[in-house]
């Protein structure tokens, strides 16, 4: 019987210290220790959700469980560590406000980015590597607050995309509802505002806040309702407007065009935005280019959606 | 089809028109998990320019054989480009410019983690002309009638003596001593045990990323590679003697680790070892496994990409064990239900070692039988078969058990020659080997095929197109259970009518040359194997270093660009394997034929079937490899 109590000792110690050491490191890295004034951050980028997140992301939960953006909550003065993972695809992790990044964060590799946090207020940080649909809702806040201060709480910033009550397909043949859609599932939202209003905050761009998209009609030398009305009914029945046998009656139609199609270039190719200082960080938020991604016609949607989003009653 | 191999040597050989520097452009898509055209065909020396851009996510782009690696981001017009063999960086360009050099099939593949089968995403290159591969047909069509040629002159396939048998207990000193140790297969199982354990941790608990989680690396790219290339054909059923999956079931059974307690055999409760149950004989043929490893091989390709379902498959599998072992006998388990197990028990026909009774005269005079009733120092043959009759690898699981027990001493681990179990007996046997040609077809289009809308249909759970699946599904249960039985059975009815002979029926035929189909078939699992190793193989280096991916660094591996290892020389290997398997299907077949049939033109005409059949099976192997 000794051998038996041998060999049942030779399976279950070492089961147990397999068990024991996975669980203490686990532990041990997941937990945000406080070491005098440094605070450490586990962040996980998940791009099915399109956020970047706290929790463990593991085997297990990743394939049940949608995860939420994480709001980092700071004091003045802290220092700051993040350690930077991903649980799916290659993502890039970019805080402008204190200069952190952009990192390539691979799957599978471990990248610590540190900072200190001198000035308190409320900032955002970004996934500026395209990685799937969610993308561009793949931001969450930092907030720095005072010492004894109550920190705000920043609404999270949620993917319409994961919320498929909210988000459906249109069944009509109208454009301008597909450029509505388009406009929340390409994410174009999260960069040019609810409704193409603009406003959102580009760090250290020259061209910041990102354009607004509810003037287009104006950009687009559409000089009235009526122009805006019959541009858009022209388009919905046409994709090619070279090939009209006779002028709309739009005034200006071959500036219109020109514009047009300057404006789906845009869309097509992307745009670089400068910084505004020279030395300072790059601006977080890019034009990308859409051609591998939208149709032509997906493009057209969408800016015909912008020409009626347009303020007509003050003019 | 002579013709029609003739004139493609004869334009493969033409002399090459080496257009050097006519530029050709193309454009690439990559989207998860393929790339848009997934094929390009160019001539040598043309100058190619490669445009690329991505979709959805982060791509890579690693054309073997031509030394280029590149990024491609989504929403941007660039590539970043390198050459991987310098080390140096990526560096931004608009186009991928290299010059086609010596034809042949080049696969470019993503070198970017950019999902779950990122490890499958690929496309493909030719360079014309195709000339291994042309080289490799007419090869094919040269066995076929060489093989025949030499078997119709009788320089092969005569009745001869069996094969020389290499009696290793008696040959390596020690051996004998070591396997009759009562502790033997305990150490061999306890590492595996612990492996296991933690595997199914770190499956459970690491990163849910399949390339970075070594429940996933490990097993499904190393132990698998190893088990196809050298644990089946060198140890035959190696693997069951220390697998640790029926481990804790056998332990609640038994009660012991090491001794043997013989109480436990006859055991009609739970609290005394189980109740012992015989299995219920509709099931003991082997139509239970032949399902379950179908319906495992459906989802395969979830399978091996998801952590968390290895992980939880492999934890159900030790739980059915531990039932199983409760209510049944011995290891009804493994031999009646393993999914791996149909497997290993085809395949091991194959193995270059077997147990046998060294003289059965003596084993007929035997009054003892404790090899198959165990005596007080073995327990009784756990896979229930009787080892005194042993004559086939199927169904004797290596415990040595019997070796143990056997008071003559007449029991023994013999070497032999590759391939010396012939015989398949029943027909559910007979399905398996067709089983698992269907499934190696079906894996190649899948996994290593250059298509993105078959590998999105068995990738169900990430894409959630569940008509494609059932689609997916459909053809490969319907290609194994009833196109390909049913082609090989009208075979069976032709080679009967050839051979024109009244005794031997169609039934029989469609079985005994089955056999066949196994050295076809393992020949061509580890032609789709190699691959996988030497693709991945820093996978499985870096994930050792990081088991559960958490950013550990244990070996200093970790951070391992992924490099794989010759690709360019992949088909090159693929050929003369699949080439092998024909050969040794035919060889083998014929002699199965000369068995049948005691004429040999009538054995020669009978098998005239399945030897074209076989040959078709390499020459679609060798399209979906090499072509």
């Amino acid at each position: 019987m000794i051998k038996e109590r041998i060999a049942a000792i030779l399976v279950l110690l070492p089961m147990a210290a397999v068990t024991a050491a996975v669980t203490w490191f686990g532990w041990s890295s997941d937990r945000a220790p406080r070491s005098g004034d440094t605070v450490i951050f586990n962040l996980t980028g998940v791009g099915a959700d399109g956020v970047w997140t706290t929790k463990p992301v593991n085997g297990l939960n990743y394939w049940w469980q949608s995860f939420e953006p994480a709001t980092l909550y700071v004091t003045e003065g802290d220092e700051v560590v993040i350690n930077l993972r991903s649980a799916d695809v290659f993502h890039r992790f970019y805080l402008p406000a204190f200069s952190v990044g952009p990192a390539a964060i691979e799957p599978g590799h471990t990248v610590t980015v540190r900072f200190k946090a001198d000035r308190h207020g409320v900032y955002q940080y970004y996934c500026t590597s395209m990685c799937g649909g969610c993308h561009f809702y793949m931001r969450g806040w930092i907030v720095v607050s005072r010492k004894g201060e109550t920190p705000v709480q920043p609404p999270p910033i949620m993917c319409t995309l994961c919320r498929p009550d909210e988000l459906t397909r249109p069944d009509t043949e109208s454009l301008v509802d597909h450029g509505a859609y388009l406009y929340l599932e390409k994410g174009c939202i999260t960069c040019h505002g609810p409704e193409g209003q603009g406003g959102i905050a580009n760090d250290n761009s020259a061209n910041s806040p990102v354009p607004a998209h509810n003037t287009t009609a104006e950009k687009l030398f559409l000089e009235s309702p009526e122009d805006a009305e019959v541009f858009i009914r022209l388009l919905n029945e046409t994709d090619d407007l070279g090939a009209l046998e006779e002028a709309p009656a739009i005034g200006r139609f071959p500036v219109v065009r020109t514009r047009f199609e300057n404006a789906k270039e845009i869309v097509r190719n992307g745009r670089y935005t400068s910084k505004l200082d020279p030395t300072g960080p790059e601006p977080p938020l890019q034009m990308p280019a859409w051609q591998h991604i939208v149709r032509e016609r997906e493009i057209d949607a969408l800016l015909v959606y912008f020409v009626s989003l347009y303020p007509w009653e003050e003019g | 089809m002579t013709a029609v191999v003739c004139l493609i040597v004869v334009r493969s050989f033409q002399p090459t028109i080496v257009a050097a520097g006519v530029p050709r452009t193309v454009d690439i898509m990559a989207s998860q998990y393929a790339y848009t055209p997934h094929r390009i065909v160019v001539d040598p020396g043309n100058e190619v320019h490669l445009r690329l851009a991505s979709t959805d996510v982060v791509h890579g782009f690693y054309l073997e054989g031509h030394d280029i690696e590149a990024e491609v981001r989504p929403g941007s017009l660039t590539v970043w480009i390198r050459r991987p063999s310098t080390g140096e960086d990526f560096r931004e360009t608009e186009e991928i410019v290299f010059t086609a050099g010596r034809p042949g099939k080049y696969r470019y593949r993503c070198s970017v983690t950019c999902g779950t089968l990122h490890p499958f995403m690929q496309g493909e290159i030719i360079v014309r002309p195709n000339r291994l591969y042309h080289l490799s047909l007419v090869a094919t069509l040269g066995i076929g009638f060489a093989i025949f040629g030499l078997m119709m002159t009788g320089v092969i396939g005569n009745r001869t003596a069996p094969p020389r048998r290499i009696d290793l207990l008696n040959l390596v000193p020690g051996l004998r001593w070591l396997v009759t140790r009562r502790w033997f297969q305990f150490a061999v199982v306890l590492p595996n045990l612990l492996v296991l354990f933690f595997f199914i941790i770190a499956g459970l608990f690491g990163s849910p990323i399949g390339n970075r989680n070594i429940i996933v690396t490990v097993v499904w790219i190393l132990w698998w590679f190893l088990l196809i290339t050298i644990l089946v054909p060198a140890g035959g059923r190696g693997w069951c003697m220390v697998c640790p999956i029926p481990f804790a079931g056998e332990w609640l059974s038994r009660r012991r680790l090491v001794g043997v307690r013989r109480e436990a055999e006859n055991s009609r409760s739970l609290r005394d070892g189980g109740l012992n149950r015989r299995w219920p004989h509709r099931l003991s043929r082997m139509w239970t496994q032949n399902l379950l490893f179908l319906t495992l091989c459906t989802v395969s390709t979830i399978l091996v990409t998801r952590p968390a379902l290895t992980a939880v498959i492999l934890s159900a599998m030790v739980v059915t064990a531990i039932v199983v072992h409760a209510i049944f006998k011995r290891r009804s388990f493994c031999r009646y239900l393993c999914p791996l197990n149909a497997w290993i028990s085809v395949y091991s026909m194959a193995a270059a070692t077997e147990v046998r009774p060294r003289d059965t005269a003596r084993c007929d005079d035997c009054q003892d039988h404790s090899c198959a009733c165990g005596s007080s120092d073995a327990w009784a043959c756990p896979w229930m078969v009787n080892p005194s009759k042993l004559d086939r690898n199927n169904y004797c699981g290596l415990c040595m058990e019997c070796i143990k027990a056997c008071p003559n001493r007449n029991l023994t681990i013999r070497a032999r020659p590759l391939f010396s179990d012939t015989s398949i007996l029943r027909l559910d046997e007979a399905f398996l080997t067709l089983i698992m040609i269907a499934l190696v077809i079906a894996y190649t289009v899948t996994l290593l095929g250059p298509w993105g809308t078959p590998r999105s249909w068995s990738n169900v759970t990430e894409v959630g197109n569940w008509g494609g699946f059932a689609l997916h599904s459909a053809v490969v249960w319907f290609a194994a259970l009833v196109a390909f039985p049913a082609m090989w059975y009208g075979l069976s009815r032709l080679g009967r009518r050839f051979a024109d002979s009244p005794n031997v029926s169609a039934r029989e035929l469609f079985i005994r040359y089955s056999y066949m189909l196994v050295p076809v078939g393992l020949l061509a699992w580890i032609a789709f194997s190699l691959p996988l190793i030497m693709l991945n193989w820093t996978h499985i280096t870096s994930s050792l270093s990081d088991p559960l991916g958490w950013g550990w660094d244990l070996f200093g591996t970790a951070d391992q660009h992924w490099s794989p290892l010759f690709p360019e020389w992949i088909p090159y290997l693929q050929v003369p394997l699949l080439l092998i398997g024909l050969t040794v299907a035919l060889i083998r077949g014929g002699a199965i034929a000369r068995e049948l049939f005691p004429e040999r033109s009538a054995a020669l005409r009978s098998l005239t079937p399945h030897g074209l059949a076989c040959a078709a099976i390499t020459v679609v192997l060798l399209r979906l490899f090499v072509g």
